[in-house]
């Protein structure tokens, strides 16, 4: 089965605007996409990230999903992250997410998105997918997160994707991109691993990495949320995506300026992406209001201000 | 920090190219070959620093055999396309595939006649769409930041562009002679800096006679040597003159009989000479002042200790070098 290659470029790794924690926000969501769909290659939704994947409930992943599919442009690839605590409530989150595909009418590419090492060893994980696939014939990207599954399963001896493990799963014609954190030697032994097949994809989960070093195939960038069009800039910039050469004779001097910022602004948000980026957007109009933030949450509030101050400059 | 930032660099770098190998096939086969068979030159195209790469390998297929043209693609449409001809074959290199005046020109080209080679990280752009042949030079990741200056994708079309040169330069067999032929000023330069006791012949490989030997046989020893020319030495090979073929011409002009002469009555009695340790410029400066083609290299006290031809200032394959002697005698004299 032949698959629509995975976009080349910026994927906004999008917050995700609830009302009481089990609810969406659908106003917001709807400015929210309005605000960065133009800009982005793909979005990801539901994700760890950004996205407070392993927060959210089912009914919550369900509704974003659905709602997120009615209101984004026609033929921008959707990106849904579908990981459980287990094994067995992957396949469930699946199973429900592929049933609200099947009962849309909209159609785009849609991506699955999976951390597999969060609930499953690196052994059998080829066989995992088969049979994922099975229960919903989709794509799949794959997330190698070390930082994430120490935090979730601290006893496993492997955090990280085994190379030749990454190398049987890219034979699959399904399992068509990863979403990369960790060492960049890492990174090149799985570009070599995967190299037989030139549209598979290996994004920069890191955004930091990606300012620095750019993988040419994209960024998953939570930093879009509040600047959506500073980040295409650099990322049609690192990948080349327009002609070589800037129109205008200080192109140079400004992708710089844009490069600093970007690094300026993920240092405030970084500890904690989902809490600042939603309370910033909340002051930008974007949003209601963001649920369970305190006021005397003050670092956030501390955040949200430099971040205000930062893109109002 | 900069050690660790600059060997990163390098390491994507290395990846970078590392990454093409897997990416050489069918593509880049028929690319040789169209080059191969093309009776027009090779003209190489790209903006910015994709131009500097075209024109790098310009040089370098220049230089090994390939007749190539860089053509500025902002020039072309302004009159240099005339430089192109049916029977050229046009390479053009573009990171993104969508330089815009290099799509402006691919068409006209491909109107021409000329048939089109691309080099490019995206096979699927417009520039690959309008090539005959797309050779993927993408990479995986970039060493600098921001896309401010394009770093291992440079890197990965100019290493490309080496990888067909060198296939073209055995396909065509070229040889160390052609690339000689090709690099004259290099060669002349090093070996005009070379003392003249680096390149003149000695021993065996020097013609010499005594005094008193019959010019048949001085005849015999300056065919042997090849050189055009004998040296007359007394007993004790000290210098006394030399017989050079306009000598024997001069002879042969006063009587047809002069194998039995002897070379003490036809030869040059003060040739002209030089130090072993003087510069080969300064031999190459005296054979200009005087138009002649040999010097004959002496100590104070006159001996011989050896003979500087023209050619071996210039370069020939049979030269002698520290103390290497040529391989045949030679001819072309």
């Amino acid at each position: 089965m032949a698959f629509q290659d995975p976009p080349r470029g910026l994927i906004v790794d999008l917050v995700t605007p609830t009302e009481t924690g089990d609810t969406v926000d659908i106003p917001g969501l709807e400015r929210l996409l309005e605000k960065v769909s133009q800009h982005a290659h793909g979005i990801l939704i539901s994700s760890p990230w950004a996205g407070e994947g392993r927060k959210l409930g089912l009914k919550v992943k369900k509704e974003l999903f659905e709602r997120t599919m009615a209101l984004l442009p026609e033929g921008l690839p959707l990106l849904v992250w579908i990981s459980g605590k287990d094994e067995a409530e992957t396949r469930r989150n699946l199973v429900a997410l592929q049933k609200v595909t099947e009962s849309t009418l909209h159609d785009r590419p849609i991506y699955w998105v999976d951390t597999p090492l969060l609930y499953h060893s690196n052994r059998g994980l080829p066989t995992l997918y088969e049979e994922l696939f099975r229960l919903a014939e989709r794509p799949f990207v794959v997330v190698n997160d070390p930082a994430s599954v120490s935090q979730v399963r601290s006893s496993i001896k492997r955090k990280n994707i085994r190379t030749s493990i990454l190398k049987e799963m890219a034979e699959m014609d399904f399992i068509l991109a990863l979403i990369f954190l960790g060492t960049l030697d890492r990174a090149y032994n799985y570009q070599k691993a995967v190299r037989r097949h030139a549209s598979f994809r290996i994004y920069d989960g890191d955004e930091a990495r990606f300012l620095e070093y750019p993988s040419l195939s994209g960024v998953v960038s939570a930093g879009a949320n509040l600047v959506p069009d500073k980040w295409r800039a650099i990322t049609e910039s690192s990948l080349h995506l327009t002609e070589e050469e800037g129109d205008y004779p200080d192109s140079l001097k400004q992708l710089w300026e844009i490069g600093q910022f970007l690094h300026k602004l993920r240092d405030i948000y970084f500890p904690n992406p989902p809490a600042i980026i939603k309370s910033a957007l909340a002051d930008m109009g974007i949003f209601g209001g963001i649920p369970g933030l305190e006021d005397d949450d003050q670092d956030i509030l501390e955040a949200k201000t430099d971040i205000l101050r930062l893109v109002c400059e | 920090m900069v050690i660790e930032q600059a060997k990163q660099v390098l390491k994507i770098e290395a990846h970078g190219i590392l990454g093409l190998v897997d990416k050489i096939g069918p593509e880049f086969k028929k690319a040789v070959e169209i080059i191969l068979k093309a009776k027009g030159r090779v003209i190489l195209t790209g903006m910015g620093k994709s131009g500097l790469v075209a024109r790098k390998i310009t040089a370098t297929l220049n230089s090994t055999g390939t007749p190539s043209l860089f053509l500025h693609p902002a020039e072309a449409i302004h009159g240099d396309l005339g430089m192109v001809t049916k029977d050229d074959i046009v390479l053009a290199i573009s990171n993104s595939g969508r330089t815009p005046e290099i799509n402006t020109i691919l068409p006209i080209l491909k109107n021409m006649g000329a048939r089109i080679i691309s080099f490019t990280g995206a096979p699927d752009s417009p520039m690959a769409m309008a090539s005959d042949v797309v050779i993927d030079v993408g990479v995986e990741r970039e060493a600098c930041p921001l896309g401010l200056a394009p770093t291992a994708s440079t890197t990965a079309a100019l290493a490309m562009g080496d990888a067909l040169a060198v296939v073209l330069i055995n396909k065509r067999r070229f040889g160390k002679e052609d690339f000689r032929k090709f690099h004259p000023g290099g060669t002349l330069g090093e070996r005009l800096a070379l003392k003249v006791k680096e390149i003149m012949l000695t021993g065996d490989n020097v013609p010499v006679v005594k005094l008193g030997t019959k010019v048949g046989d001085a005849i015999a020893v300056i065919n042997n040597k090849g050189i055009g020319a004998t040296l007359v030495a007394d007993g004790n090979n000290r210098l006394q003159g030399i017989v050079t073929d306009g000598d024997l011409r001069r002879a042969l002009l006063k009587s047809k009989e002069i194998h039995d002469l002897l070379v003490d009555g036809i030869m040059s009695p003060s040739p002209k000479t030089i130090d072993e340790n003087q510069s080969a410029a300064e031999a190459l400066g005296i054979m200009e002042l005087y138009g002649i083609t040999h010097l004959v290299v002496v100590d104070r006290e006159k001996h011989i200790k050896g003979i500087a031809h023209l050619h071996d200032l210039l370069g020939r394959e049979e030269f002698r070098i520290n103390g290497i002697s040529r391989s045949a005698p030679r001819t072309d004299c």
